[in-house]
């Protein structure tokens, strides 16, 4: 019986969870109002099959994205405050929201909210390490490199932990430099 | 004419020594310790150090009567020592590093040169809290009694109790603290003082001996001071290290029962006390220790000892002594010497004889090396306020000052002794200046607070004090910073503060963007974490952009170079990258070595050796520095080429790029490097980068062969032996390999043993093939290669018809290269016997394993196995020995007969009536897969196993239908 409710739980949280994937060509979508981009970086020792978020959309990402390395998501999402809440893999998931850490973060309007790299380390057999780390130079290098055309018509704002001012200070540095 | 010519001479070779200093090869340099640890035993005459050669790593005895000299225990390949401790005057308690947690007992016999040994490994869970030298076998043990580390169970109790987990009969310590984490028990065992925390407080306790009630004596929240506990005085007073009412660590006496310090035992005006020791009984204190001018000081507070110690400095007047470690009776005295321009070795002094006896050094590839003698120096601040500093120059030096802050940068500190860096830059010409800037611990607690929250303030202003004082001192020509960690961050601001004093900057690990320390991740956005990096780098968050280099880039004008590790977690690899972007954004010239594995520094010498390579060569480049002509120079240099050619050759380091990776190969080629030869060669023989060249790489081979290069006349050897670019010979094959060996190559003695020891090998000969065996290191071999030896063993005891002459030659080999210590002396005992079943399956894409067994003699197999399934006939096994001996190694003859077997041997079918094999593991299995070549063998089938010398150990028969 105790089975029956688990998995009928599994089941109405992935039922009425939308399964989103990562943009793949740099081709700034026409964003609805309220609506913003969400950029991650998922670096896993282990595949993911889910990574679920709750948020004013609950969605959960593919395991396309969520493959053993180094991922970087990049979607459309409503604005708002979105939440990590389980890391699945084939037979096993995590809970991330069970600890004292913060994994909440906010998606601006018309812009890219940059919110960090989620680590997940394997410590041993079904243990796990996560973190969400600040890697805000690495995620402006994959954006120049991949997502021109979206960096060039979005700013990017940092909505990671704590508050850093990394994509303001290079946009002032640049027009420094350009004078 | 004959005495000028002489002159002449002597002058000559002496111009030549002071234009080229020598450089110490990076391997030499960047190498494990082969000595370490040295410790006398409590009450015996017997001397235990830890040694590591030719990556062997061994305990060793020295009987101090007699200086004999044995191995104590040697580690297995998985087993890494962390510490040892004497239980008592004949046994040791090993602990292995974490990585294995295992702890053992050694007991030992050591007589008429002889040793013998027997090792418990400790079953019991838990650790031992203590070794208790003074009474005989016994330990303090905390054994678990639940899940968290403070649920234990304190007993004193014996190493047989300990090791074989049973405490029915040990002594109870009753009178344990709720959450204690530490005990410290008297020499007696008598449990004294413990630790516990909570709330990020520490409380030390000490136990009432009258009212046997556990009294709390301190308190220390955020170690904002320093509280150390040494021992119990013979008045009950606790001695501790401290600086709770001191300016300086100094050693005082706290009176236990009012909770206060009563006395300075010891204090230095100016320095802190970094050690102090107790006397043999435990109840009073023998010395203290400080560094005076970054020299290591002992001062002893009883005369006996004082005087030895005298005795020592006086005989070895320029090096520094540190005691390590001395019996009851003060008679025998381990102690190590040392100082900027030596590496520590370790000595004895035998005070009955009235002699020093030379026991190891700790990097004995350095004695054919000048290194250079570093002096201190100190400068005035303000009226009352000295910074100390060291300068390394050496004496044919090429004009670079390198100025290297160190890390923290509050309290660490740099000492006047051996250090391999220094070392490496000075016998490469480069001088190197330390600075104990404010913040630097050793110099009392106002000077160390005095660096906090300067970053980029008072210790760039203490530094570059210093570096105009010697540059005023000295002629430089030019001036580089470099650091690591904070002296990473130092160099930057050094760079960006003095543009005409800095012609380059090499930054390794360092910080960068001071506020990202607030916000580097989840895990460090708490109130607590934030605390600490206040207490360090200020509370005025938003002034730190004034003095962080990601926000100032635009102020770098000289080249940088950005070293770190992409598993920093220390200060996070966020912080150099955002930093090189800056700095690119700046269009400041900056090179990056990211390395893939590195943390906050490197796991392996090999990135040392790296690292440091990378640095020199960026310094040549970036200061047009012309190197010295001479050819051990260009060795060296060429030698660190090829470290740098290698770097870029393996993708997971720090990015392959085999591109420059044969610009590096080649320009170390070109300076005759036989090394570098031999990897161009490659390049040309594998067509990668270059376009395939074969008679270029056969030359290239022969030149790199001719220079001594041992790997190209084994390849060259190989070439000629499979005959597939040049005509096969084996006269030239062999010579090629004969002159591998001579050259000092490890990996051709395989290929010269299987000529040897091969039964259809024209120059089959036993005393060749043992020989050849004997010289063999298996530890430098990978897996294929060690499993190649064990072809090779086999082959040896199957096909040689033994002889008695050869056996005492024949086990001679097994004992070194195999580790096998039991020849004769075991039995096989089955664990399981009849049919093992294994398949492979794969549900929803997890593998899974599906294994059974079936205690059977007579097997029907039912169906063929498919390719994912095995089907094993006969058995698991250990090998037990007879008598009660310690052997870890036995070796055993595996025969199997069935009369039908067809064996497909290149193309032809053969008859082959048995399989003929050995097994070197104590615990191991004698199976044999019944499909064979993909036909399942039907049949009666014979397993018999022999020891070395045939004699039948287990025989047993299985059928297959």
């Amino acid at each position: 019986m105790k089975y029956f409710w688990v998995f009928t739980l599994i089941f109405l949280l992935s039922s009425c969870t939308a399964k989103l994937q990562s943009l793949k060509t740099d081709k700034d979508v026409h964003l609805d109002d309220g609506e913003g981009y969400l950029l991650m970086e998922i670096n896993t020792e282990i595949s993911l099959s889910r990574l679920y978020v709750s948020g004013p959309t609950r969605f959960s990402l593919s395991y396309r994205d969520l493959r053993k390395g180094s991922n970087y998501v990049l979607i459309n999402l409503p604005a708002g405050e979105y939440e990590f809440i389980r890391a699945e893999m084939k037979d096993y998931y995590i809970n991330i929201s069970d600890d004292n850490l913060d994994w909440t973060f906010e998606i601006k309007p018309d812009a890219i909210s940059y919110v960090g790299a989620l680590q997940i380390e394997k410590i041993w057999d079904k243990k796990f390490y996560l973190e969400l780390v600040n890697k805000s130079s690495m995620a402006q290098e994959f954006l120049e490199s991949k997502f021109q055309n979206i960096l060039n018509s979005k700013q990017v704002v940092y909505q990671g932990p704590g508050e850093d001012d990394f994509f303001e200070d290079i946009q002032k540095l640049r027009k420094k430099e350009a004078k | 004419m004959k005495i000028s010519l002489i002159v002449l001479f002597l002058f000559s070779f002496f111009s030549i020594a002071l234009a080229s200093p020598t450089p110490i090869p990076t391997k030499e340099l960047f190498t494990s310790s082969s000595a370490a640890s040295y410790s006398v035993s409590p009450e015996s005459s017997f001397i235990v150090g830890y040694r590591r050669v030719n990556n062997l790593s061994y305990l060793e005895i020295v009987d101090a009567k007699t200086l004999v000299t044995k191995e104590l225990y040697r580690f297995e390949e998985d087993e890494v020592l962390d510490s040892y401790d004497w239980v008592d005057n004949d046994t040791l308690l090993i602990n292995l590093s974490r990585q294995h947690s295992k702890s053992f007992f050694l007991y030992f016999k050591f007589e008429n040169g002889k040793v013998r040994t027997r090792k418990r490994i400790i079953k019991a869970k838990g650790e031992i809290l203590q070794t208790l030298p003074a009474i005989d076998n016994k330990v303090l043990f905390a054994k678990n009694t639940g899940e968290d580390l403070d649920d234990v169970d304190i007993y004193l109790a014996t190493t047989q109790q300990v090791y074989s987990a049973n405490f029915r009969r040990a002594e109870m310590f009753d009178n344990e603290l709720d959450n204690a984490f530490y005990y410290l028990a008297n020499p007696e065992g008598e449990v004294i003082l413990s630790v516990t925390f909570e709330e990020e407080t520490f409380y030390y306790w000490v136990l009432d001996r009258k009212s046997n009630e556990w009294v709390r004596v301190h308190t220390i929240f955020n170690q904002d001071y320093q509280f150390n506990p040494i021992g119990i005085l013979k008045n009950g007073n606790l001695s501790v290290l401290t600086d709770k009412n001191s300016n300086t660590v100094q050693l005082a006496e706290f009176d236990i029962n009012n909770k206060t310090f009563v006395k300075t035992i010891f204090e230095h005006p100016k320095y802190d006390l970094v050690g102090a020791t107790l006397n043999a009984d435990g109840t009073g204190i023998e010395s203290v220790n400080y560094f005076d001018h970054g020299k290591l000081v002992t001062e002893f507070l009883n005369e006996n000892n004082a005087q030895i110690y005298e005795e020592i400095k006086s005989k070895y007047k320029n090096k520094q002594v540190l005691i390590n470690s001395k019996n009851k009776d003060s008679s025998l005295v381990i102690f190590s010497l040392f100082s900027s321009n030596s590496s520590p070795s370790y000595h004895l002094y035998d005070k009955n004889k009235d002699k020093i006896i030379y026991l190891a050094d700790t990097l004995p590839g350095l004695k054919d090396f000048d290194l250079t003698k570093s002096q201190s120096l100190s400068v005035k601040a303000n009226k009352n306020l000295e910074i100390e500093a060291i300068l390394t120059k050496p004496e044919n030096g090429n004009g670079v000052l390198l100025v290297e802050p160190h890390g923290g940068p509050i309290g660490i500190r740099d000492i006047n002794s051996f250090s391999r860096s220094t070392q490496f830059y000075a016998s490469r010409g480069f001088s190197v200046l330390n600075v104990n800037f404010r913040g630097s611990s050793g110099f009392g607690k106002s000077f160390q607070n005095a660096g906090r929250g300067q970053f980029g303030k008072i210790i760039e202003h203490d530094i570059s004090l210093v570096v105009d004082q010697v540059l005023k001192t000295n002629n430089f020509d030019k001036v580089c910073a470099i650091g690591t960690s904070y002296g990473g961050y130092s160099a930057m601001m050094l760079g960006i503060y003095k543009p005409d004093v800095y012609d380059c900057i090499i930054s390794a690990y360092g910080v960068y963007d001071l506020r990202l320390l607030f916000n580097s991740s989840n895990t460090k956005t708490n109130e607590f974490y934030h605390k600490k990096v206040e207490h360090i780098v200020g509370k005025d968050r938003p002034a730190l952009d004034s003095f962080s280099p990601f926000n100032l880039s635009n102020e770098v004008t000289q080249p940088v170079l950005l070293i770190a590790g992409k598993r920093d977690d220390i200060t996070g690899f966020e912080q150099a990258n955002r930093m090189k972007y800056a700095l690119d954004q700046s269009n400041v010239q900056v090179e990056t070595v990211f390395y893939e594995n590195a943390g906050h520094g490197h796991h392996s010498w090999y990135g040392d050796r790296h690292e440091h390579a990378f640095i020199f060569d960026y310094l040549l480049r970036t200061l047009d520095i012309e190197t010295p002509k001479s050819e051990s120079y260009q060795q060296a240099l060429s030698d660190d080429f090829v470290t740098i050619s290698e770097g870029y050759y393996y993708s997971n380091f720090i990015g392959k790029d085999p591109e420059k990776a044969f610009l590096y190969a080649d320009i170390a080629r070109s300076m005759g490097n036989a090394r570098a030869t031999f990897d161009v060669a490659s390049y040309f023989h594998r067509g990668e980068v270059v376009e395939r060249d074969i008679d270029k790489a056969l030359s290239l081979y022969r030149q790199s062969s001719e220079n001594g290069y041992g790997q190209s006349s084994l390849r060259l050897g190989r070439i000629y032996r499979e005959g597939k670019l040049v005509p096969r010979s084996t006269p030239i094959s062999h010579q090629y390999f004969l002159l591998a060996k001579q050259q000092g190559n490890q990996e051709v003695l395989l290929e010269i043993s299987n000529i040897y020891c091969n039964n259809r090998s024209p120059y089959k000969n036993l005393k060749s093939c043992i020989d050849n065996l004997t010289a063999i290191d298996l530890k430098r071999f990978d897996y294929k290669q060690s499993a190649f030896a064990t072809e090779l063993l086999s082959s040896l005891v199957w096909n040689f018809d033994l002889k008695k002459a050869d056996k005492v030659k024949l086990e001679r080999m097994l004992n070194k290269v195999f580790l096998i210590d039991n020849i004769n002396d075991f039995k096989v005992s089955p664990i399981r016997e009849g049919l093992f079943y294994t398949a492979w399956s794969t549900v929803n894409s997890v593998p899974v394993i599906n294994s059974r067994h079936e205690d059977k003699r007579e097997i029907e197999l039912i169906r063929r196995p498919s390719y994912r399934e095995v089907f094993d006939i006969g058995l698991d096994y250990q090998l037990d020995p007879v008598s009660n001996n310690d052997s870890r190694r036995g070796l055993v003859k595996i025969k199997w007969t069935h009369p039908e077997m067809i064996v497909k041997s290149k193309g032809k079918q053969t008859q082959q009536k048995t399989i003929s094999y050995i097994d070197l593991q104590a615990e191991s299995e004698g199976k044999f897969s019944v499909k064979w070549q993909n036909k399942t063998a039907k049949g009666k089938w014979k397993v018999e196993i022999f020891n070395l010398y045939d004699r039948l150990l287990y025989q047993e028969e299985y059928t297959l239908h």
